[in-house]
């Protein structure tokens, strides 16, 4: 760690992986519900979970990618960070209102919350991950403003890499892509419309760059590649994103009310989607292989490799099997769209996050790399989150098949509820998937705990001996 | 000069250089221009390629609608537009021959004339737009109607990045930042371009033409 | 004796007239009643557009194998399911 103003990540990074935890505890709660509506009834709804289960999803994320561009933006331009205080109290801001924001939603009976906030002034509340009160909205965008604000204020006065333009301009793009939370009208289609360009925008576009750009500070880093070989690498699939995916939002207007040639459009862009992924992985396992060092962090070089190969299972291809007209046609909105959900924004976001945190906590620690014990307890959580959440998408996967079948084809379709109970054996499955994800999550956790450093002259004579 | 002698440096370097030449001649030289930008072309050709591919497969399925709505085009916007694209990439390949010579103000000149048949090119499909949609062509109309609309508006979008492209290495070249010997950013663009023609030749003929 | 054309006019400009002259064919064409054979012609003249383009305007017929046959192989492709296309319909 070159820059002391680096450190104000830190407390961004332990947040994120609090609300991680957080989050998955709520999402076992949910996955619970799924087999004993009765769970919990009376002091927690299912929305209610779901939804905090979700925001802190989307809260861990953002905190997990403003410490990295706190982290990132100094290293790669080469200066202090231009105010870290304005950093710290961005972090206690943010962190303020998404705890008030979850004792909302716990606490308070929605439309009372709404009622309460001034819903009715600036009507934002009631969709999907957007459930936030206003003000919390509003806090959301000036967090932003001010990691905008602080991150190209240093970029200003040093050295403008390609992995700094392009993790500062899709922070821009990250802001700008939020605005239309605002704007919420009485057209159903409209409505659907504008919440596409927050949440395809981001997940689809706008944090693909940030992931590679995340992945490619990584990648130079601990391999030593030549830093032009991997800019060039990025720019070439940072094009293939917005390529694919900038029409390919018309995926998600095949059947809500927008004009047919979505239909073409959509099908024909967004299956080229999983593209970028494909080039993420041969990007990641040539910067490997053409590595000039053997960096000590074995841990963070799993990280690295792991978040392509399961971004690409999850968004290119569980993302593929529901993208096409005729497939959407039958699995929209059916579990298949969960299984893809939670192996994507696993796989590529959650991934990267704690590929980032891998690399630089030991850094923000005073060393290179954890000790070898430490290292062996955060790749057996690695494992065990990585096989427990292909065994989320598997099992959702039978479920969404069940769906498809008997709800959405055939001569007699059966009810919703009539279907959901058919396809118990498979919530069972992601429930069992995910307490043996969460233990992964308290083993990766754990890590962090066991003290000591990488010793050098240890490994060294260790390998001398065998 | 001290150590091993000069006329052995020499030899070797001249052994290297018979040797590069060999590999030279039987690998090619390499793509003119940035290899970046190349990764970006062959990225466009495919997806333009699907495009052309679902359009011809989607007619094999109602090909009397193609057909009809397909003599509803202007055919003679479309090749004029066709002349104006390949005069104006001739133009950049002029341009790049006029750098080699080491004349950027040549070469500044002959981009401006490529610029300038290529803002016709906007010009002209703009106002076959406006007739397009004066007579009830949209998006909606009809299924040839989505794919001329849809194929001849990207590919509108890709001219009009070309231009961007071409402007900036024109500036460059008036400005005396290209030589002889560094040229790169000439090719690149020019490739660019290139690729631009190429997609409006697959379309023209496919859109406008076959039938 | 050299390509005769080649005497007076440079490839570029050899190759740039020529697809002038094959443009017009084509437009020539689209007025033309409809036929296989026709549609088939006017597709081969495309492609042969399309293959000078990229030989004298890219300048890729100086470039390596690789890069030649992936252009070819573009535009034979492209061109071939374009056909299939029209024949099967």
């Amino acid at each position: 760690m070159k820059y002391q103003s680096q450190l104000v990540a830190k407390p961004y990074f332990i947040a994120a992986l609090a609300l991680f935890f957080g989050q998955i505890v709520f999402g076992l709660v949910a996955g619970m519900q799924f087999l004993d509506g009765t769970f919990l009834f009376s002091a927690a709804h299912f929305n209610i979970v779901r939804m905090t289960h979700t925001n802190l999803l989307i809260v861990w994320l953002l905190m997990a990618f403003m410490g990295a561009a706190y982290y990132i933006v100094p290293e790669e331009a080469q200066t202090e960070l231009y105010s870290p205080k304005l950093a710290l109290i961005t972090f206690w801001v943010f962190l303020i209102a998404a705890a008030l924001t979850v004792v909302g939603y716990l606490l308070v009976p929605y439309a009372h919350l709404a009622a309460i906030t001034g819903n009715a002034i600036v009507p934002t509340m009631g969709r999907g991950y957007l459930e936030q009160p206003l003000p919390t909205k509003i806090g959301i965008v000036l967090v932003a403003l001010s990691l905008l604000f602080n991150v190209t204020m240093t970029l200003i006065k040093g050295r403008k890499t390609s992995i700094n333009l392009i993790l500062v301009g899709a922070l821009c793009g990250l802001a700008l892509l939020f605005l239309p939370s605002f704007y919420f009208p009485e057209d159903t289609v409209k409505a659907s419309y504008s919440w596409w360009w927050i949440v395809h925008g981001w997940v689809e576009g706008d944090w693909e760059l940030i992931l590679g750009a995340l992945l490619g500070f990584i990648l130079i880093k601990m391999t030593g590649v030549d830093r032009e070989i991997v800019e060039k690498w990025l720019y070439i699939i940072m094009a293939m994103v917005l390529i694919s995916g900038l029409v390919g939002i018309g995926h998600h207007y095949y059947y809500i009310g927008a004009p047919a040639y979505w239909i073409w459009l959509g099908s024909i862009f967004s299956a080229m989607e999983p593209i970028p992924f494909i080039l993420l992985i041969a990007f990641a396992f040539k910067m490997l292989f053409q590595r000039r060092r053997e960096h000590p962090n074995k841990a963070a070089m799993l990280w690295a490799m792991g978040t392509p190969i399961m971004a690409f299972l999850g968004a290119g291809v569980w993302g593929f099997m529901i993208t096409l007209a005729p497939a959407q046609y039958y699995i929209h909105g059916t579990n298949f769209t969960a299984a893809h959900g939670h192996l994507a924004f696993f796989g590529a976001y959650a991934m990267v996050s704690m590929a980032i945190i891998s690399y630089t906590m030991p850094m923000l620690r005073g060393r290179e790399a954890n000790s070898v014990k430490a290292q062996h307890w955060e790749m057996t959580g690695f494992w065990i989150m990585v096989l427990s959440m292909i065994g989320i998408a598997l099992a959702l996967t039978g479920a969404g098949i069940v769906t498809a079948f008997l709800q959405r084809s055939g001569a007699d379709p059966m009810g919703f509820m009539q279907v959901q109970d058919r396809a118990r054996v498979f919530f069972w499955g992601r429930e069992i998937a995910g307490a043996s994800f969460f233990t992964g999550l308290l083993v990766y956790l754990r890590s962090f705990f066991i003290k000591g450093e990488y010793q050098y002259t240890g490994e060294v004579k260790r390998a001398l001996a065998t | 000069m001290a150590g091993p002698g000069p006329a052995h440096y020499g030899h070797f370097i001249m052994q290297t250089a018979l040797t590069d030449d060999r590999l030279q001649q039987s690998r090619g030289q390499p793509l003119p221009g940035d290899f970046a930008i190349w990764v970006f072309i062959f990225a466009e050709l495919t997806v333009f390629g699907v495009l052309f591919v679902a359009y011809a497969f989607t007619r094999s399925a109602h090909v009397d609608l193609f057909n009809a709505s397909q003599l509803t085009l202007n055919r003679t916007y479309g090749f004029a537009n066709t002349l104006l694209l390949l005069t104006s990439s001739y133009f950049v390949v002029r341009a790049l021959r006029a750098i080699k010579a080491g004349r950027h103000t040549a070469c500044g000149n002959w981009i401006a004339g490529a610029l300038g048949l290529g803002a016709m090119f906007l010009l002209l499909k703009l106002v076959e737009f406006h007739q397009d949609f004066a007579r009830g062509i949209t998006l909606s109309a009809n299924l040839f109607y989505m794919f001329y609309l849809s194929l001849t508006f990207f590919h509108f979008m890709h001219v009009a990045m070309g231009m961007v492209i071409l402007a900036v290495v024109a500036v460059k070249a008036y400005a005396g930042r290209y030589t002889a010997d560094n040229h790169t950013g000439v090719e690149t663009g020019a490739s660019y371009w290139h690729m631009v023609d190429l997609v409006w030749i697959l379309l023209f003929a496919l859109v406008y033409v076959i039938h | 004796m050299k390509n005769g054309l080649l005497h007076i006019l440079k490839p570029c400009t050899a190759a740039w007239l020529s697809l002038l002259a094959l443009a017009a064919i084509s437009f020539q064409l689209a007025y033309d009643k409809p036929g296989r054979l026709l549609m088939v012609f006017v597709l081969v003249l495309t492609l042969l557009k399309g293959q000078l383009v990229v030989d004298y305007f890219m300048g890729l017929r100086h470039a390596g194998p690789v890069w030649r046959a992936t252009m070819g192989a573009y535009l034979i492709a492209v061109g071939t399911l374009i056909g299939i296309a029209y024949l099967i319909s």
